[in-house]
C-alpha cells in the first residue's frame, strides 16, 4: 500500500486541532448580493397528478426556460432550474403538485443559519441530482414523511445563473437559510 | 491489483465494530485511521493529480468532521455515510465554482504534502489507473446508471451497499446495474481482455 505517511499524520493533526477547537460560526460573511424576499410557500396538499405536467418559463435574457417541473409516470418529480427568475414559478408548481417542498434562495446573512434536519431524516435523500450545470434533479415524494418538508435552497451567481442547489428535510420551515445545506447522501455541501 | 473492495468489504467484516464518526478529537481520530486508506483510494480512482488527491482527501475528512455530530447509525453504516460525503465533496470539486470550493475546502490538503508523500500518491494514483479507465468507459451512461455502476464496479461496493449510499432500494440498484451492463455490452460487444473491475462488475450483475 502506497501511503503518504507524512501527509496522513499532518492531516490527522489538523483534524484533531479542528475537532478540539471548532471554527466559530461565520463571523465575517460577505454581504448578500441582493435582497430577495424568500419564497416560503409550503405545499402540504396530497393531490395526485395523473398526467405529466411540464411548466417551462421563458423570460429574461436567457433562451432556455428559467425552470421546468415535470411529473413523471413513476410518481417522482423532475426539476430544472436555470435562473433565479424561475424560483417563484418553481415553488408554485411544486405546490400545485402537492409536494411538501419549499424553495428558498440561499442567504449568507441568514441569522438562523442552516435549519436543523428533521428528526430521523438522516440517510433519507428525496432528491437525486441528475445534472448540475444547469441544475436538474428528481424528487421522490415517497421519501418525504408526514410532518416533513423538503427545503430546497438555491444559490445564484451575479448573472442570476444557478450556482448551487442544496436540500434537506426539515420539520419547521425557516424564513431564510444559508446556502449549502446538503445535497446527497449527506448534508455537507 | 485488487478491486479496492477494502472499504466496503472491510466494513462488512467489521460489521457493527466499524468506528462511528464522532466529533470529538479522540473519536474522530479512530474514524480517520480506519478510513484514511479507503478515502485515499476513492480519490485516487478519480484524479491523476497528487495535489488534487490531497486536497480532496482533506476536504472529505473535514466535511466528515463537521457532520460527525449528525451521524445516526440507524440510518446507515459509517462507510456508507462517509462515502456519501466523499461523493458530495467530489461533485462540489468538479462543479468547479471557486466559491463552492471555498465553502467546502477548510484545509488546503496539498500544503501538507512533502516530496515523499507526493511520490507515494503518484504510485497510488498509478495503481488506480485501471479503475479510472473503467470509470471513463461509464461516461456515456446516464447519471443514474453511472453513479450505481461506479460504486459497484469502480469502488467495489456490493449492490446493497451502493443502495445504502445512494438512498435507493436494492431492486432499483440491481435494475440499474442490469441496464448499465446491457448498454455497456452494446457499446463494447467483445472485450478481448476485460479488466478485473469489469469482470467483477459482470459477476455482480449476472
Amino acid at each position: 500500500m502506497n501511503t503518504p505517511t507524512g501527509y496522513k499524520q499532518r492531516l490527522a493533526s489538523e483534524l484533531s486541532a479542528m475537532a478540539t477547537h471548532p471554527a466559530p460560526v461565520t463571523a465575517t460573511r460577505a454581504p448578500a448580493r441582493r435582497l430577495r424576499v424568500p419564497f416560503t410557500i409550503a405545499a402540504v396538499a396530497t393531490a395526485a397528478v395523473a398526467a405529466a405536467v411540464v411548466v417551462p418559463t421563458l423570460s429574461g435574457s436567457g433562451s432556455s426556460p428559467a425552470y421546468a417541473v415535470t411529473q413523471r409516470s413513476d410518481g417522482s418529480v423532475a426539476l430544472d432550474l436555470n435562473r433565479a427568475e424561475g424560483l417563484p414559478g418553481l415553488q408554485q408548481q411544486l405546490k400545485k403538485l402537492g409536494l411538501p417542498a419549499v424553495v428558498l434562495e440561499g442567504d449568507e446573512n441568514c441569522a438562523t443559519g442552516k435549519p436543523p434536519l428533521a428528526p430521523g431524516a438522516e440517510g433519507r435523500y428525496p432528491m437525486t441530482y441528475t445534472n448540475t450545470k444547469p441544475f436538474k434533479g428528481i424528487i421522490d415524494p415517497d421519501l418525504i414523511r408526514d410532518g416533513e418538508t423538503l427545503l430546497i435552497v438555491a444559490d445564484f451567481r451575479d448573472d442570476d445563473s444557478v450556482l448551487s442547489v442544496s436540500y434537506r428535510l426539515v420539520s419547521k420551515v425557516p424564513t431564510c437559510s444559508e446556502p449549502w445545506i446538503g445535497g446527497g447522501p449527506d448534508a455537507t455541501l | 491489483m485488487p478491486l479496492i473492495p477494502e472499504w466496503a468489504a472491510g466494513s462488512e467484516r467489521r460489521g457493527s465494530r466499524a468506528a462511528p464518526p464522532r466529533p470529538d478529537a479522540a473519536g474522530f481520530s479512530a474514524f480517520y485511521e480506519e478510513n484514511f486508506d479507503a478515502v485515499l483510494g476513492f480519490v485516487a480512482r478519480r484524479t491523476n493529480c497528487p495535489q488534487v488527491a490531497a486536497d480532496l482527501t482533506a476536504d472529505i475528512f473535514v466535511a466528515a468532521l463537521e457532520a460527525a455530530g449528525q451521524y445516526d447509525p440507524k440510518r446507515g453504516s459509517p462507510y456508507a455515510w462517509l462515502y456519501g460525503i466523499a461523493r458530495n465533496v467530489l461533485a462540489s470539486h468538479y462543479r468547479g465554482s471557486a466559491r463552492e470550493q471555498r465553502a467546502v475546502a477548510r484545509l488546503n490538503g496539498h500544503r501538507l504534502l512533502d516530496e515523499e508523500d507526493i511520490a507515494a500518491l503518484e504510485e497510488r494514483i498509478d495503481a488506480e489507473r485501471a479503475a479510472r479507465e473503467l470509470a471513463e468507459r461509464h461516461g456515456a451512461l446516464s447519471e443514474p446508471l453511472r453513479e450505481v455502476l461506479d460504486l459497484v464496479a469502480v469502488d467495489g461496493l456490493t449492490p446493497g451497499q451502493a443502495a445504502q449510499v445512494l438512498g435507493l432500494n436494492r431492486a432499483t440498484v440491481r435494475s440499474r446495474l442490469h441496464r448499465a451492463k446491457r448498454l455497456l455490452r452494446t457499446a463494447h460487444p467483445s472485450p478481448a481482455q476485460p479488466t478485473e473491475n469489469a469482470a467483477s462488475f459482470l459477476e455482480v450483475v449476472s
